[in-house]
């Protein structure tokens, strides 16, 4: 029994990513601790935030 | 009657592992490229911003000051068109999909960041030889 879910693990793991199915992403992933929602949250909270500078040229600098 | 308690407990972590590995979320390779991204327009807008009131100063020659502004210019106009870009490619459930379009923003983005950072560096808002010894 144990062998067959090993052998089932390998299997998904050679053909997984074809499949869209990426164990060895998904280990990563749950040793990682980021989400994709954490770092989506962060780039829309960053998406519009620099801000127009104006580096002295209003003042005649150029 | 162990072997009988190990498979109930394998199981569900082949099923939670599987389930993750569906759920369209995106590889390593992804979330550092992510990281990596976030990490420059973190340090460009801290180093814009002390370039910016440096020029407002006089700190800074006028002719820096506009190779400065244009880079940074450039820089703000691509960084949220990367960022799309980049979400669509974190949510590829494999490092193919949304890939293409991702790549000729990065590559971009990247050389933009190089020539600004150069600006940087070049008129000494950034200065790296500060604190050798």
């Amino acid at each position: 029994m144990g062998a067959m879910i090993f052998q089932i693990l390998g299997l998904a793991m050679q053909y997984g990513p074809e499949l869209g199915i990426d164990i060895k992403n998904a280990i990563n992933r749950l040793s990682n601790g980021e989400t994709v929602e954490s770092l989506i949250a962060e780039l829309d909270a960053k998406r519009d935030d620099l801000k127009p500078l104006d580096f002295g040229q209003s003042t005649g600098g150029n | 009657m162990q072997k009988k308690y190990l498979s109930l407990l394998v199981f569900p972590i082949l099923l939670l592992l599987l389930l993750i590995s569906m759920c369209g979320c995106a590889g390593t390779v992804q979330t550092n490229t992510a990281r990596t991204l976030l990490t420059i327009h973190d340090s460009i807008k801290v180093s814009a911003e002390a370039a910016s009131t440096a020029c407002d100063q006089k700190l800074i020659q006028p002719a820096a000051c506009h190779e400065i502004k244009v880079g940074y210019d450039a820089f703000r106009e691509e960084w949220p068109k990367t960022n799309d870009a980049l979400k669509v490619y974190l949510l590829s459930t494999d490092s193919v999909t949304g890939q293409a379009d991702f790549t000729s923003h990065y590559q971009v983005f990247m050389s933009l960041y190089n020539q600004l950072f150069s600006a940087l560096i070049k008129n000494g808002v950034i200065k790296l030889t500060e604190g050798v010894k």
